[in-house]
């Protein structure tokens, strides 16, 4: 039991980052950013890509280094489709898909289909957990990450991101530049997917192209979730238990013997059956056109 | 006391043959509300694009406009930025002016924000204008919990958070019942005395520009095919 329970707190810490960029675009900005899986994989490979010329550096750094890779990476991916979006005045649906095709050229471009990162120090581990010696430093970027969070949803720009989300026209009426919320909410987002991914990587052992599928169905499946445990906006206790609530029905299938291959299927029934639910009851959960 | 002074303004679309006003000369002063009345088609709505500086494409515009006694002749069909940088215009749904799921407050503080919000604290408090509290406006509830007149008000409180000398209001009441309708134009009142502000609003309502116009209006409408203002 306990140990189902250090699976849990792994796999949920490592895709924190990833949920906190899928608030922010999909929850808070109401954006259909599928680009976050592209940010994933993106930055997953970038940062992956620099470990073998950094192994002489003692291991902080290059958590460090690497870590500001990653979210460079994903930073990247957000820009294109934000430009995309905002300057070429494409739909932001269209944008993203765009942006996956093209960022699925460039990461093959640069790093291949695949990078390995065995036979390198893994700079997450720590060995104080038996088993799991990358839950302290997992903890350690949850922890800064949500304080980071937590003030950044105060700040001027954290509540504009919420503004856009509930009415995009909002701010050129009062002489905001609607570009520039717009930019950096979706560049932020897009780079805490890309952290995410690294730390996937990281933890895996290698870095594989096709790693990003489903992600924005996992993101997706959380947030309902956790909109369904906590309501209040600008918080973090929903996304977060969200995602908690996604590992813990994972690690529930496994023990009773499901085969995880099909466990997206799972994912989609769970969505639907809470969409489904909410309208029966007709309790308003504040769920709109993207369900989250 | 503030005047803009519209003198000599002719406007028309190129190909139409007949100007939409031809040699409109117009006053308006500060403290004061103004209607402006006309039917569907006559201008209006042309009239506050062409102060607010967004004059359509392919058109003809010429005169000038005197704002605190400096005189800003249009050239190039295109209007003085730094005139219609005093120059707010409100849009006729409140509900694309607000966050409903957000308070009062938190609106007012956000429609204070620069031109880049940044990574600083939203203000920890604003002053939220005390005459709000008339109008039953409780700055801690959520917008969505506001009436129609409310919203407006808001919307309105929440335009001149950024310096503003004139309000142009495109059919404000449209969408408000008739009590609705009296609370905004009579806090349009009070605050164009309270800040001395120029009021101009454009609106069907016979009834409300008879009750509350008591200074001048101003009628736009069709006359041998041409379109005069008459005061």
């Amino acid at each position: 039991m306990f140990e189902t329970m250090l699976i849990i707190a792994e796999q949920a810490l490592m895709h924190f980052p990833l949920i906190l960029g899928a608030y922010i675009s999909v929850s808070l900005m109401k954006l259909p950013d599928l680009s976050i899986e592209s940010a994933y994989v993106f930055g997953a490979f970038l940062a992956t890509k620099m470990v073998p010329s950094l192994s002489a550096l003692p291991s902080a750094l290059i958590l460090i280094i690497v870590s500001c890779a990653s979210l460079l990476g994903g930073a990247c991916v957000g820009a294109v489709s934000g430009l995309l979006t905002q300057k070429a005045r494409i739909p932001h649906l269209l944008s993203s898909i765009i942006t996956i095709g093209i960022f699925h050229g460039i990461t093959q471009l640069v790093a291949g289909v695949y990078v390995s990162l065995s036979g390198y120090t893994n700079v997450l581990a720590w060995d104080i957990i038996p088993l799991h010696p990358e839950l302290p430093i997992l903890f350690m970027i949850f922890v800064a990450c949500s304080l980071a969070t937590v003030y950044f949803f105060e700040t001027e720009l954290g509540y504009s991101l919420a503004a856009f989300g509930n009415n995009p026209s909002f701010f050129a009426h009062y002489g905001i530049s609607t570009t520039y919320v717009f930019m950096l909410g979706i560049i932020i987002a897009n780079a805490c997917a890309g952290l995410s991914g690294y730390l996937y990587a990281q933890s895996n052992g290698f870095a594989d192209i096709s790693m990003g599928f489903g992600k924005l169905l996992l993101c997706v499946t959380a947030l309902i979730l956790g909109k369904m445990i906590a309501t209040k906006s600008l918080s973090l206790i929903a996304p977060t238990s969200g995602l908690f609530a996604y590992f813990t029905l994972q690690q529930l299938l496994l023990k009773v013997g499901f085969d995880l291959r099909y466990f997206t299927m799972v994912q989609a029934l769970v969505i639907v059956a809470i969409l489904i639910a909410q309208h029966r009851k007709k309790e308003d959960l504040h769920i709109d056109h993207l369900g989250v | 006391m503030k005047k803009l002074i519209i003198s000599h303004m002719s406007f028309k679309f190129n190909k139409q043959k007949n100007y939409f006003f031809h040699n409109a000369n117009v006053t308006f002063e500060s403290g004061k509300i103004y209607f402006i009345q006309g039917k569907n088609g006559v201008g209006k709505t042309t009239f506050f694009s062409i102060l607010q500086g967004t004059i359509p494409q392919n058109a003809l515009l010429s005169g000038s406009v005197t704002f605190n006694n400096k005189e800003y002749v249009i050239k190039n069909n295109t209007m003085n930025a730094e005139l219609s940088c005093h120059i707010k215009t409100m849009l006729q749904d409140s509900n694309k002016m607000v966050i409903n799921t957000m308070t009062v407050e938190e609106n007012v503080k956000l429609a204070q924000l620069p031109l880049y919000p940044r990574l600083k604290p939203l203000a920890s408090s604003t002053h939220v204008p005390t005459m709000m509290r008339n109008f039953n406006i409780d700055p801690s509830l959520p917008v969505k919990q506001l009436s129609g007149g409310q919203k407006q008000i808001l919307a309105i409180i929440m335009t001149l958070q950024k310096p503003t000398q004139v309000l142009l209001l495109d059919e404000p009441t449209a969408a408000l019942d008739d009590k609705n309708s009296h609370m905004v134009i009579q806090f349009l009142e009070t605050l164009a005395q309270q800040l001395d502000l120029i009021v101009i609003i454009i609106t069907h309502d016979k009834e409300l520009t008879d009750t509350y116009a008591q200074h001048r209006k101003i009628v736009i409408k069709k006359e041998d095919e041409e379109i005069r203002t008459i005061e």
